[in-house]
This record gives C-alpha cells, structure tokens and sequence, in this order.
C-alpha cells in the first residue's frame, strides 16, 4: 500500500464522492445495512445475508449492496436504507430477512416504496440532503428531520453515522477524515492546537467534564522526552453505549483525534484502552489501525509531515476501576489495575512516569471537527460553560432507546419525551438516572433542567459519560440504589477502606430496607456514610459510589420510610416485602391472589369471605375502584393486566353475601365518628369489631358519602350500596343522618360525650374557576351538581353543557348531564388526553355517549344574557416546559382564543372539605394545612395535632379514592384502638383468628392464554334513557378463563 | 537532581518549612502532631489505602490522604477536628466491621496496630454491623500463619514482599471485599517461592501474618513488661541491625531494624528472624563427664579436672604436638580471643584453627599478589550483573539473595549463575549448573576467552560442554557489563586447588576495581564471624589434617552439629558446646555447657572484614551455663593443665 501524501487526500475524496453519487450506467441502487452490535443481535445479519441471497439471485450488478454502523435508534434495528438514482433515501425499520427481501423486490428493484415499513425518508446529514421536492411517493414517508427522534438531534461526533463504512478507510477520508490532522500537522503549531482546543470550551466527555485544552496544556508544558496519548474506551458504565458505537462505526475519528493530541502535546506512541467486551470494537479500532499505517496516517513521518505517532489497542480485562485514569495507566502497565493518588497528575507523571494525557472516546472524536471547523464553531451551542453538543444513551423505560447527541443545554424533558418518545405502556414517568453508578436519579420536577455540566451536579447527578436510564412509576428508587451500590461494590478494587467497606455497609442497609428489615436510623446512617465515603475515598469510583443513594434520598425519602416504616414499597418493586404486586399495590391490601385462585376453584363463598377480610365495601369496589392492583399486575408485563376489578365484582354478584356475626360489646368506650363515608363506615365497623360503641353523624339523608352522593348510579346502582353499608349497621353501629355535626349537635358535645373522634367528613365543595361570570346562573360545581342529581331533586340541567376539568367527577357529571338530556355535552380540559386524571375506561365510555372532548382547552370568562350564563370564552393552550409532577405545562397561546355556546357550566376542577368546626388558622394543632385539609400528626395516617381526634378519608388525605378512604378507616380504627389502650395502659389488641381459608397453593393447571376480558355493557343507546347500571357483570365462563390468566405470582414454591 | 526547594505551609496553625516532596504526614510527624496510620509504613512506599491519615487542607470537604499527599507552598493543614476524628472513627469501624477482629482470641492481641488505634480512638464497640465473611486461615509455612480473617488489606506485606524482600510472593487477589492477599498465583504459602524472610510478619499491623513460634500470648505478658533490645544478628555476619522482644527471660519475636540507614535497612531473613526461636538440638545444660560407656553430670570442678587430666596425659605421653584446639568461627571475637590466646598462650597447644581455616588458605592463596578488600554487599544494588559462583546464598545468606533480587527488579541487573541450582534459578539470564571442581574449570576457561594474556589453563571440552548451556552467552554478558559483582561462596573457597578462585579473583579484576580499592567480589563466608577469625589469624598456620600426631584435643562450638571435617582419632575430647554434639558422640569424653549467642554479649565482624558490630545479650543463660572465655580461663588456671 503506498503511502499517502497530503494531496492524496484530496484525490482519494474526490474519487470517493463521485463513486457515492449513484450514476446512470454505474451504481444505480443502494441498500446499505446498518450493522453495529446492537444491529446485528437484532438480526441484521440475517437481513444482510438475505439481501446479498437477493442480489445474486437478481443479476444485477448496478445495486450496491454495503453496511455501516449503528443508526442511533436501537429499538428499531435492524435498520436497512434504500437508495435509488434520483430519489430521496428511505430508512426502514424493525426489517425482518422477509422484509428484507420483498423491499428489495418492491423497492430497489420495482421502485414501490414499502410505506408500512418505511421509518424516514432522507439522511440525517445535512450534506447529504436530497436536493429537490421529494416524489409523491415518498412524501407518505416523514422526513428524517421531522421524525422527533433525529429532527432535534445535532450531529458532531456522530457525524458519519449511519453514512460510512467502517471497514473502509477511503470513506472516512472523503467524508473530510484525516483533513484535520493535516491542518494540525502542516499549517498549526502545537501551541496552536492545543489554543484551538482551548477556545472550542470541550471538556471531557468521559464524566469528569475537564477542560480539555487545558488537560493538554498541562501535557505540553511538561518536559520529557516521551509522552502518551490514550483514549479510555473501556465503556462500562451499566446503560453506557456511545462509545461502543464511535469505535464500531467511525473508528478513524478517534484515531484522528488523538494524532491531534499527539501533535499539541508531542506524544509519539499513544494507546486506546478498550474493554475486551467490545469484540466488534476492537476488531474496528486493530483493522482502522492498520489501514492508517499501510496508507502513513500512522507511524512514521505521518502523510510526510515529519512527524511520528503510533497508536496501540490495549484491551482491558473488564475492570470497571480501569476507567479511572491512574488505574488505567496502571493497567497499560501490565500491573494490577488499581488507581494511586494524585498528584502527580498523569499530565506531568503518567504512563511509566511519563506525560500522560487520557481523554475519552467521544473527546476525541469530537477534537477532528474542532480543528477543521474553528473552536469558535464549536463553541457557538451549548451553554456558556459546557458547549458543543453531548450524546446520550438514551435506555430504560422509554420509547426510543438509543443514541443521541444533542447540544448542550437542551431540557431533559425534551431529551426524554421528543427524542425519546416517551414512557411506554402509559406509564408515568418517575426519574431519570444520570451518569451510571456514580450519577443520581433526577425526578420529574426537574425535567425542565437544562442538560449541562452545572445544572446537572446542581440535581445531585452528573453528566458522567453519558448514560441515561429512564425509569417509570414502577420502579423502586431504594432498589435502584441498591442496584447501583452493588454495582459498586462488585466493582471496587479493594484497595480504599471506604469504598471497599464503606460502599458494602450502605449496600447491607439498602438490601436490608428492600427486604422490609429496615430500621429507624438506617437514612441517618446512610447520609453519614456517604458523607465519609465521598470525601475520604481514594478514587473517582468510590468518591462517587454513594452519589446513587444521596440523590435517591434527596428527591425520595419518602420511598425509604415507606420501606423502613410501614414495610412498604410504593413502586411496588421490592418483592420481600409482599406475597404479589397487585395486593401491595392496594391500599388496602386486599388478597387479590386469593380471591382469583378461588374465582378459579369455583368457591366463591370463600372468596367473598377473604374480600370481606380487609374490605367492607367489596361490591362497590368490584365497580367503582381505580384498581391500582391492575397497574402492578405481572401479567401486564406480558399482555394485559388480570381484571381483576370485575373479578371482584363477579364474585360479589355471585355469591351471597356472608353474615358476620355481630360482636359483642366488650368495651366501654364511645366513638363518634362524623361523616358515613366509606372512610367512616369502614372504621365504624372495625371499631365494632373490636367491640366499641360507635355512633356515626351524617349531614345528608342517606349513609354512603361519595358513594351515594357523588358516583352516579349507572356506575354504582344504590341497591348495592345500600347492602354493603346495612351489613355494617347489623354490626351494632348507631348512625344518625341529617344530623350535621355543628348544626344538629355541637362539635363541643361529641367532644365531651365521645372517648374517641374520626372526622371523615370528605370533600364536598367544589374548587371555583375563579373567573368572571362565574356566578351567572348555569354556573355550578360538579360536586353539588351531581349531589343535587343523587339527592333526586329536580335538576336543572341545559341542553348545552360544558364540564371543565379531567378528573372522574367531570366524566361522571358530563355523563349525568346526557343522562339527563342535555344534547351537548362538551369537557374542556387544558391538557392532552394522556394527562387525564380520569379512569380510561370511563374517558372512553363518556365518548361513547356522545360526550365531546376539547383539549389544550382554559376557559377565561363565561358570557351570559339576562343572567344566565350563554358562551364560555375559552383560551387555547400549548405545552411548554414541564411542572412538577412531570406532566408539560399548559400555556395560553397568544390570540388563540374560541368559544362554546353553553347554558350551563360544570367546574370539575377539585374538591376541598367544609369544616368549620377545624381551626382554620393553618398554625394550631388541630388545624387545616395549606391545601384546605385537616392537618395530620406527623408519622401518623390518622391522628392529628389533638388527643382522640383523628381524621382520615379526603378530609384529610385527599387522596380522593374510595379505596383509600377504606384503607384510612382501616388504620383509623388500628390507632384509635391503639390510643385507647395506650391510655388505659392495655396490652395491645390481638385479632381473633380469621376463619381458616385453604388458598390453593398449588398451580395445577397451566396459566391459561387469551386475552383480558371485557366487561359486557349497555347498549348506548339505553344507557342514555336513565341511570341503569352500565356493566353488566362477568357470566361464569368469563369470569373463569379471566381468572385462569393469572400468573399466582404469590405462589413461591411449587408443591408437588 | 536539582536541589528542591523548601515549602512553607501551615499545619494547625503553626507555620513549618520541609524541603518540596515531603509528605503532609512527615512534616506534621515532624512538629510531633500526631496522625493515625494503618497502611503506611516508612519503610515502604506510600499507599494511601486504609485512608485513616486523613486530614483537612485549606478546608476543603474533601479530606486528603496525609500519607500519599505531597506539601505545597501555602497549604493550610488542619489534622484533628471533630469532623475529622469522627470520619477516622467510622473508617476504623469499617475495618473492624469488614472481617471477624475479635481481640480477645486473637494470638496477636496487644502487639496489634489495629487495636492500639481502636484504643486510641476510644472505640469501645461497632456501631457498624458486623460483615458476615469467612476466610481460610493457611497454616501450611512452617514459620507462619496467614489468617485471612485478621487482614485488613493494607498491602504493606505485598510491598514489603517486593520492595525489600525482592520477592514477588504476596500479591492481591480478586477485588473489592472478597480481596485476599494471594500467595503466588494460588496456593499455600508453605509450598509457594516463599524464603521464609518474615518480612511480611514483621510488617502487618494486626494477626493477619503471626509467627508459629512463641505465639500464644500467655507467653507475652503485657507490652508494658516486654524488653526491647536493640542489636545485630550475627548468623552469617551481614549482622543486620535486629530488636529482640523478652518477656521474662522468653524472646518473643526478632524484629529486623527497617529504619535505620544501614543498606540492608534491616530487613532480616529467615536464619535472623526464625532460627533463633527455634531448639537447634538437645540443650547442655550441665557438664557431662563420659563414665564407663555413659554419660554422666558431673561438677564444673570434676568436669574442668577432667580436661585438665586429659590434655596433660596427652602432652606427656605423646610430646607438644599433641594437642589440637578447634574453635567454631560462630562465636564471637571475644571467644576467639580468648580459645587462641589461651591455648596459645597459656596452655601448651600446638595448633589452634578455625574449624573453616581451610577456606581462609584457600583464600590467601588465591589472592597470591597479597590480600584485597572485598566489595560491600551494597555495592549489589549498583551492579548490572551479578555472577554467582559456587554460592546459594538464598540458603547461606538469603539477605544477599534479597538484595540480588532487588538490584534486578529495580536496577534490571542480570543474574548469571554457575553452580547447582537453587532459589535464583528461575531469574537467571544464564544458568550453567556445574559442580564446584567443573566451575573452577568453567572460571578459568571464560578468563582465558576474556583475556588471552591471563595465566588461567583453558580446557576446550569445557566450552563445548557448557556451549548448549549458554555459555556463549555467559562471556557476552560478562564481556559487556559495566558494572559487575561477582558473589562467590564456600563451595568454590573449600575446593582443594585455589586456581578456580585464583582465575575468578582476575576475571573480577578485568573490570577494575570498585571504589575504595575493594574487588568486585563477595565471599559468602561459612561462618557468621569466619571474617573476625580469619583477622584474628586463627587459621593463619596450617591446617591440622596435614600434621600428625594430635592425641588429645579441645573443641568450642557456637551452634553446629556437623563440622564440615573430619576430626583425626583423638585419645581424649573435650568440647565446649551449647548442645550435645550429637554427631561426634563416642569421640568426646568431657563436654562443657557453653551460652548461645542470645544469652552473653559478644562482637563479631562483618563478613566483608568492614567493621565489628557488638551483639547484646538477650536472655539469661541457663544457671549452670558460662561463656567460654570464662570456662577456658578457669581451665588456664587448673593445676595440672598446663
């Protein structure tokens, strides 16, 4: 091979040029298969052989068949583009060797794009622009720069993705590769270099975010008479794969880079320290090695200049620690790679006590464009003190996992939902992990944060290398760090006390919590001990090995105590510490594994018995629930979720009801329970179950709460609700309705005649809308709307309605109003869909009825004639940044302003109770908070700032569910009994034993397939003339297969 | 290298000025603040692991590694606060946490660096839980005991192993906590290249290496009553600078002086560290007359009679040349003194001779142009090759081997060897495994190559025979070393004919001389004080096997069993011994119970001839024990002995 010389390179990128231009007569089609390791454990080599099965077999020698590296977007591999004279290039995805074969029939061959397959028509390159009005055709297809995913990324180290070939040296080149390295050799001093470097403001991309000029600087001031240049591509951070994808697809860039580095610094031999998992990348890097000395851009006297350089690859053993600088070098070495202190810093004493300079993968393939192009083009993006762009690997629980490379200063948001598409599966978004395990978890609050070194330490995370894991709802922060924490401690090696010891104490707390054996002290505990390990280990990775803890701890100290106090794991992730997801996951802790298993052994007395154990109201949550046992349900992670509301349901429907036996009195005390809510009914009856006297005060005619006077009946038929509370009544319990605790007795007197108080009095006001014409008549709050409906009075309803809000109170008074002939109904929400508090199913069914949706939607004035409201104004909204629960924020556009005709306006925006008889101060200790609730004591579910008074259900949480309410009434009643005990110096209160139930244990049949069942409803059109109950319940059969879907994820051990 | 500039800095607010380089722990040690150490040891190169040094600078949150942390001009050091103690509390925890340190069960329990910093600390219990881990405890070596479940990982074992011991035995093994200290690539140490140097013994700070000698600590007693004595260990005359630990009248352990300046820093071997602790054979402890075929004790006066009696009858029936005295160059010059000025002077002996003269002979004929200085055995850390000839020092004089070990790993000195195989061999560029009289040959067949004009006799089969083992080889590396040593040993000093050591003594010469006019040679001598008898002129005369006559003789032994020679056929021996001479059994009618080395002050010559270094007593003799010199001047005094 001849050696090339400067003016060769010119040759060689016209040649090239002219040859990528497809020509009549010559090249006339091209299918190039994207073929990085993450392409082809996708199959990409199947399709490549497949497409080279195709061209044989079709003759023809003027379609090119080729490869490059990775895409970006790994879901989607194999990735295959199609090139043919005169058209744009179309990208197909997710392409099977079927697939394969059929676009290359229809579309190399035939000319007939494949647009169910087509991902994205032209390159994400700019150069590489398809000049001309794409073809009718092809304008099906979106343009690459319209599809999210590449439109908003910038690319710079990532320039030839998707566009070279890496095996091929001659394609680097006329891509303008090595152009670089001639400037630096033939027309820049090394001082100039090293000043270019300085003015583009990189800083290292491998997570220490170090100037980078400076770095080099350093270097060249010191005096030797050897110096090295390495480049760390021992990538091993978990979720970590940019530089995998430089060193497989552009392995020229890298070595570009550090002949640029050399030259600053006057290094002559340079190594690449490259993890030997990365096969295909090292195989790159051996080959482009080669290939640049075969051709002089290696060795010596490169392309003439006089000046010499070799590279090596080193590979690493897979040591995490070797990813620290002195390891590494120590590593280089042929010694054990452990890190020593610096100083000396490996710019004055580095490898073999020479001057060392080590920069990472993407520093140097970003160093070649800086060269050429000007560190002043470099630095013109990104933010003032971190510019240029950086690359993501985006991965987790997110749509589009892959790589990007965005500019510095984008938000996180954008990264996460534009880029990256989102969360799939509907599930909410929860962190985001920065900078693998020595990074933190950055929640949805901070999802507006701009991406670049400062505000991301600021967040307690760091930009790092560059990992990026993106974790939903169900995952469990304190696992997350204990995951992190035994990464580290698998990784530390062993040399540091803190790190080696420090880092497996926090990990024995953390694995402790997940198994539900935390204890009080252990967060103290492991704030201390990061403190120490952070400031007093030896290196890097143990300085940051807490980092995943703190950052947990700062934005998820509630998930810890949940685990250390109440053995709980709200994510629902940390399996210890329950028997299956979807019983953890209900407030209640009903036995859903129970209740299924005995659905499918057909005895369903016993299944209602198990409801009845930790539920009072089990055929009104066997309709009306919001079922968070579904969301955790581990068969949702195959298909669908087991329905296991409606199985509920079934068996309430199903079988009778069995009696409980009345308790007997065995006790003294009086409680006085206000409000004959779910909340109230629920401690009522364990109260009396334990043997107390209870009374409950209700204000309005009827028990029930919200279930009688807020749910409608076509949800929850009265008969139903009447049950569930008479059974209660049969208990012993005294309830008095129309009795208004304030108005009908004094709040003094049941103060003075009761031992014990539970106030849950719910929230039954509406928030207003605080906007002008609110009081014009027409105008009213869903609550009282629909208490006025549930009461039976006569409502007034108008022909055109309008509900504002997304809540389930909307659905449900926007599907009351149709019931009661309004001919239009329409709810504005000021949000998407997705953001809807509202239950799908019921979003879904008000559809069905005809209920009209408007999103991005803000009423700002309602207009009325003679009095009664006529029009609402409304403005229309955009999404901008994010707000603190993660969701994007809604903002007026500008002018954007329509109107509804409307005769009536229904504000469902919110609730807050009405509780005249609580100080409403916000500073005493029986108060209301902030937000309009009762105040509640510290560490406590139900007690508040006074003795014997506790509060629970919306009144106090606000957790709006009925669930809720009956998990609060539940614990209500635990620590009122507890108190009185406490009081009269009793030993704790023992449960009689339950009544032995046999659950099946055994999994005797294979879990069945199918899918989830749907709930048989009512025709529309009759569900429109009255409140008749929608669902109609499960037949037997149904309801069988239904519960045969479930995976007995609580069954542990298979008994033979 | 230039001279370093002095930096001024502030360490708890009190201004000091070291020279640049010097550690924040020397120069805060060096106005006396105190500052916890467990990994650093100043014999060693600094670590930085155990972190216990840590110390605020310029109050920063980070703390820094006091140890591994050079000055700079303007610091600001703060070495105890609060936050400090607090963190070095918690660290201390974690390493206690980390492995099962239960100092009540512990053999090492208070001679222990870990507990006294546990003391210090005031850390009376573990707020940090217990690490649940179990290790193996290695009891294969026959001096020590590695109990994994003590390490603290402080890595100064596996640097002593390399850096003074020139060994690379120890290593770590595996990472992060399941880190153990590997014994080559795996294995025991009892069947690894282990030399038993104690090195490591000496330098773990807790009971993760402990001795098998003398372990048990009821032997101890309280650090408080141990007496430390400051000495040399004379085994095989380096006299490396040695603390011996007593409690009561038991030695405890022998520590080599690693700090001090000598070149060898005290590094000790395992004839310095272990013999000692060790029974060599059956202790005399009373004199013993022989008794109809038997032994029995006798009196000090009945014993010395006896001699007395014997030695005359002797002179009168046979004449002057009847009585032979032999001495063991083990003992020190005062006893040598006092064997040759008294047999000489006082008694009628005719010959008086180290028991190993005839190497001294062999010796000063070799050196026919007169007697040289022989080369310090530092001059080895300078060498670029070092050629063995007829000598094991790994076995005779492992402290040399050390130091071969070391110019090689960190001078890359070559090692040639000639002469059976031992410890070296698998270092060595050239190997040629010749027996002593084929290396005389050897030597002066490469001399004769080297230099033509030397008067050495080559023999050709000679180089054909070793060609295949490189000796081609041999003459090229001594042909360009700059630098040479040449160590040579008593297999090549005991040969019959000198002319070996003659042509080993030019081919040394070939390179000039070292500076001081020494050569560049190192005799391994066969004695700890073979260089103080020789100088003495005990084996100045003749050897005693080529006169005849001898009838009755007096022999004083240091320590030996095997004498190396054959004694002729005496009427009457008497021996003065600290054990019984087993080997010599009927040939010995009195023997005399004479004090170890341990147990009575003496001086001794440094096997280079350099200097003399006194050897302090250690321990009480047993009662009915002297020394000889005192034995011997009471025997001078006997009626009837002269």
């Amino acid at each position: 091979m001849t050696r090339l010389k400067l003016e060769d390179l010119y040759r060689i990128k016209g040649e090239w040029v002219r040859a990528a231009v497809l020509e009549q007569g010559e090249t006339v089609a091209r299918v190039t298969v994207h073929m990085g390791t993450c392409g082809i454990s996708s199959g990409a080599d199947k399709v490549w052989t497949a497409l080279l099965e195709e061209v044989d077999q079709s003759g023809r020698r003027d379609i090119a068949l080729t490869t490059s590296g990775c895409a970006g977007i790994c879901n989607h591999e194999p990735l295959v583009t199609v090139e043919r004279l005169g058209e744009e290039a179309i990208k197909y995805a997710n392409v099977t060797p079927e697939m394969a074969r059929q676009i290359f029939r229809g579309h190399l061959i035939d000319g007939v794009i494949q647009k169910d397959w087509a991902y994205a028509r032209g390159w994400e390159q700019e150069e590489k622009a398809f000049e001309g009005a794409p073809s009718e055709e092809s304008a099906a297809v979106s343009s690459v720069r319209e599809v999210p995913f590449f439109g908003r990324q910038e690319l710079r180290v990532l320039r030839n993705r998707g566009l070279i070939q890496a095996e091929n040296i001659e394609e680097y080149i006329a891509c303008d590769g090595y152009f670089a390295a001639a400037k630096a050799l033939f027309q820049m001093s090394s001082r100039e270099v090293v000043q270019e470097i300085k003015t583009s403001g990189l800083r290292g991309r491998g997570g220490g975010g170090f100037p980078t000029g400076l770095k080099w600087e350093f270097a060249a001031a010191s005096k030797s008479d050897e110096k090295y240049v390495l480049c760390n591509a021992d990538e091993g951070d978990p979720g970590a794969f940019m530089d995998r994808c430089v060193l497989e697809s552009d392995p020229h860039s890298v070595l570009e880079g550090m002949i640029i580095a050399a030259k600053g610094i006057g290094a002559h031999k340079g190594y690449i320290y490259c993890r030997a998992e990365y096969p295909l990348a090292v195989k790159m890097l051996n080959l482009a090695i080669r290939q640049a000395r075969e051709r002089g851009l290696l060795g010596e006297d490169i392309l003439g200049s006089g000046f010499n350089f070799d590279i090596e690859v080193y590979r690493g053993a897979g040591a995490f620690v070797c990813g620290e600088e002195t390891a590494l070098i120590t590593s280089i070495e042929g010694k054990r790679g452990m890190p020593r202190p610096r100083p000396p810093f490996p710019a004055v004493q580095g490898l073999w006590g020479k001057p060392t300079i080590l920069n990472n993968v993407e520093t140097l393939a970003s160093v070649s464009q800086i060269i050429l192009k000007g560190g002043k083009w470099y630095a013109s993006i990104g933010t003032p003190r971190s510019r240029g762009t950086k690359v993501f690997a985006v991965t987790g629980d997110i749509e589009n996992v892959g790589l990007v490379e965005v500019p510095m200063g984008i938000a996180l948001g954008d990264i996460i939902y534009d880029i990256g598409g989102g969360i799939p599966k509907g599930k909410k978004f929860k962190a985001v992990q920065l900078g693998g395990p020595s990074g933190g978890c950055v929640p949805a609050e901070h999802l507006n944060a701009s991406v670049d070194y400062e505000s991301i330490t600021k967040l307690g995370a760091i930009m790092g290398s560059g990992g990026m894991i993106v974790m939903d709802e169900d995952k469990c922060m304190v696992d997350v760090a204990r995951f992190f924490m035994e990464f580290c401690v698998d990784e530390s090696c062993g040399k540091c006390t803190p790190c080696r010891v420090g880092t497996r104490q926090m990990l024995q707390i953390l694995t402790r919590i997940c198994q539900g054996q935390g204890r009080e002290g252990d967060i103290e505990k492991l704030e201390a001990w990061a403190d120490i390990i952070r400031n007093t280990a030896l290196c890097g990775l143990g300085q940051t090995a807490p980092n995943p803890v703190m950052s947990t701890l700062r934005y998820f100290r509630h998930e810890y105590e949940a685990h250390i106090r109440e053995k709980r794991c709200p994510a629902v992730a940390c399996s210890d510490l329950f028997k299956a997801p979807c019983q953890h996951a209900c407030p209640a802790g009903m036995d859903v594994p129970a209740y299924v298993s005995l659905v499918r052994a057909g005895r369903l007395s016993d299944a209602y018995r198990i409801l009845l154990r930790s539920n009072p109201f089990p055929s009104v949550c066997g309709r009306v629930c919001d079922h968070k046992c579904e969301f955790k349900c581990r068969r949702g992670m195959l298909d669908e979720p087991v329905n296991i509301r409606y199985l509920k349901r079934f068996i309430t429907d199903q079988a009778s009801r069995p009696a409980l036996k009345p308790p007997t009195t065995s006790r003294m005390e009086k409680i006085a329970v206000v409000g004959a809510g779910p909340s109230g009914l629920t401690a009522a009856r364990q109260l009396a179950l334990r043997g107390y006297q209870v009374t409950v005060f209700e204000d309005l005619p009827e028990p029930g709460g919200m279930l009688r006077y807020g749910i409608p009946a076509y949800r929850l038929p009265r008969e139903i609700l009447k049950g569930e509370i008479e059974a209660i009544i049969s208990l012993g319990v005294e309830l008095r309705c129309d009795t208004r605790v304030g108005r009908d007795i004094a709040w003094e007197t049941i103060k003075a005649e009761y031992d014990a108080i539970y106030l849950a009095v719910g929230a039954h006001q509406s928030m207003r809308l605080d906007i002008e014409g609110e009081n014009l008549h027409g105008c009213i709050g869903a609550v009282e709307f629909l208490r006025q409906v549930n009461l039976g009075h006569q409502v007034d309803v108008g022909s055109r309605v309008v509900v504002v809000g997304g809540g389930n109170s909307a659905i449900d008074a926007a599907r009351s109003a149709r019931r009661l002939g309004a001919a239009e109904v329409t709810i504005l929400y000021r949000r998407l869909r997705e953001d809807m508090p509202a239950q799908e199913e019921e979003i879904v069914a008000a559809e069905e009825e005809g209920v009209k949706l408007v999103y991005l939607a803000v009423p700002t004035r309602l207009v009325g004639g003679n009095g009664r409201v006529e029009k609402v104004i409304c403005q229309r909204m955009s999404l901008g940044g994010f707000d603190a629960s993660g969701r994007r924020k809604p903002l007026p556009m500008a002018g954007a302003e329509f109107s509804v005709e409307a005769d009536q306006v229904i504000a469902a925006i919110g609730q807050r109770p009405e509780i005249p008889f609580v100080d409403a101060t916000e500073e005493g200790d029986f108060s209301l908070a902030r937000n309009g609730l009762i105040k509640l004591a510290e560490g406590s579910r139900t007690r508040t700032g006074e003795a014997m008074i506790f509060a629970g259900g919306d009144a106090a949480s606000g957790w709006g569910t009925v669930i809720w309410a009956i998990s609060d009434g539940r614990a209500a009643a635990g620590e009122i009994d507890s108190a009185i005990r406490a009081r009269n110096g009793e030993p704790a209160y023992i449960p009689p034993d339950e009544d032995d139930i046999d659950i099946p244990q055994v999994v005797d049949e294979e879990v069945k397939e199918g899918p989830r069942a749907v709930m048989p409803e009512l025709p529309v059109r009759d569900r429109l003339k009255g409140f008749r109950e929608v669902e109609r319940g499960f037949s037997k059969e149904v309801a069988l297969a239904e519960a045969c879907r479930c995976l007995r994820c609580d069954v542990k051990e298979v008994m033979t | 290298m230039e001279p370093k500039p002095d930096i001024t800095l502030t360490i708890d607010g009190n201004e000091v000025t070291v020279p640049n380089g010097t550690t924040v722990l020397e120069a805060a040690r060096g106005i006396g603040r105190p500052i916890p150490t467990l990994c650093h040891h100043e014999a060693l190169t600094p670590w930085g692991g155990c972190r216990l040094c840590v110390v605020e600078i310029d109050g920063a949150p980070k703390l820094a590694a006091s140890c591994v942390t050079p000055v700079r001009q303007g610091m600001d050091v703060v070495t105890t606060n609060e936050r400090i103690i607090e963190t070095r509390r918690t660290i201390l925890e974690f390493l206690f946490s980390e492995r099962p340190h239960y100092c009540m069960i512990c053999a090492q329990s208070g001679d222990c660096e870990l507990q006294q910093l546990a003391y210090q600390h005031q850390m009376d219990h573990l707020t940090v839980p217990p690490l649940d881990q179990d290790f193996k405890v290695d009891i294969s070596h026959e001096d020590l005991v590695v109990d994994h479940n003590r390490c603290v990982l402080c890595g100064r074992c596996v640097r002593a192993c390399r850096e003074l011991a020139g060994q690379n035995v120890l290593s770590f093994q595996n990472r992060g906590g399941r880190t153990t200290i590997g014994v080559d690539l795996a294995g025991g140490l009892g069947d690894s290249t282990c030399v038993s140097c104690g090195l490591c013994l000496q330098v773990c700070p807790t009971g993760a290496i402990f001795s098998r000698h003398r372990t048990h600590y009821a032997v101890k007693g309280k650090p408080k009553d141990w007496l430390k004595i400051e000495s040399h260990c004379p085994e095989c005359g380096l006299l490396c600078p040695v603390e011996y630990t007593v409690a009561g009248n038991n030695l405890i352990k022998i520590d080599g002086r690693l700090t001090g300046e000598d070149p060898v820093r005290g590094q000790l071997c395992r004839k310095g560290r272990f013999d000692p602790m060790k029974t060599l054979g059956r202790r005399l402890l009373a004199p013993h007359v022989r008794d109809d075929g038997g032994w029995r004790q006798a009196g000090w006066d009945e014993a010395l009679q006896t001699v007395a009696a014997g030695l005359a009858s002797a002179r009168k029936n046979h004449g002057d040349s009847a009585l032979l005295g032999l001495i063991s160059s083990g003992c020190s010059l005062e006893e040598l003194k006092a064997f040759k000025n008294i047999l000489t002077d006082k008694l009628p002996f005719h010959l008086v001779d180290a028991i190993d003269g005839r190497h001294y002979r062999n010796i000063i004929a070799a050196m026919d142009d007169g007697p040289h200085k022989e080369a310090p055995w530092s001059a080895l850390a300078e060498a670029d090759l070092i050629l063995q000839v007829g000598a094991d020092p790994a076995r005779t004089h492992p402290v040399v081997f050390a130091l071969i070990r070391r110019a090689m790993l960190e001078n890359d000195a070559r090692l040639a060897i000639i002469g059976p195989e031992n410890a070296l061999g698998q270092w060595t560029s050239v190997h040629l495994p010749a027996s002593p009289p084929e290396s005389a040959m050897l030597i002066s067949t490469i001399l004769n190559e080297i230099d033509p004009r030397s008067r050495s006799k080559p023999a050709d089969t000679v180089r054909e025979r070793w060609q295949p083992h490189g000796y081609g080889y041999l003459v090229k590396l001594i042909k360009e070393a700059r630098n040479p040593i040449v160590i040579t040993g008593p297999d090549m000093t005991g040969l019959d004919d000198s002319s070996g050591l003659r042509d080993l003594i030019s081919l040394t010469r070939i390179k000039g001389l070292l500076p001081d006019q020494c050569l560049r040679l190192i005799l391994l001598k066969p004695r700890g004080n073979s260089a103080g008898a020789w100088a003495l002129g005990l084996a100045a005369g003749q050897g005693f096997s080529e006169t005849n006559g001898f009838r009755a003789g007096l022999l004083c032994l240091a320590d030996e069993n095997d004498l190396g020679l054959e004694l002729p056929g005496l009427d009457f021996l008497a021996v003065i011994s600290p054990y019984w001479p087993e080997a010599l059994a009927d040939g010995v009618q009195v023997l005399l119970p004479k004090t170890r080395w341990l147990e009575a002050e003496g001086t001794f010559m440094t096997a280079d001839g350099s200097g003399e270094r006194v050897c302090k007593r250690v321990l009480e003799p047993p009662p009915e024990v002297k020394t000889a010199d005192l034995t011997l001047e009471v025997l001078a005094g006997l009626k009837g002995s002269a």
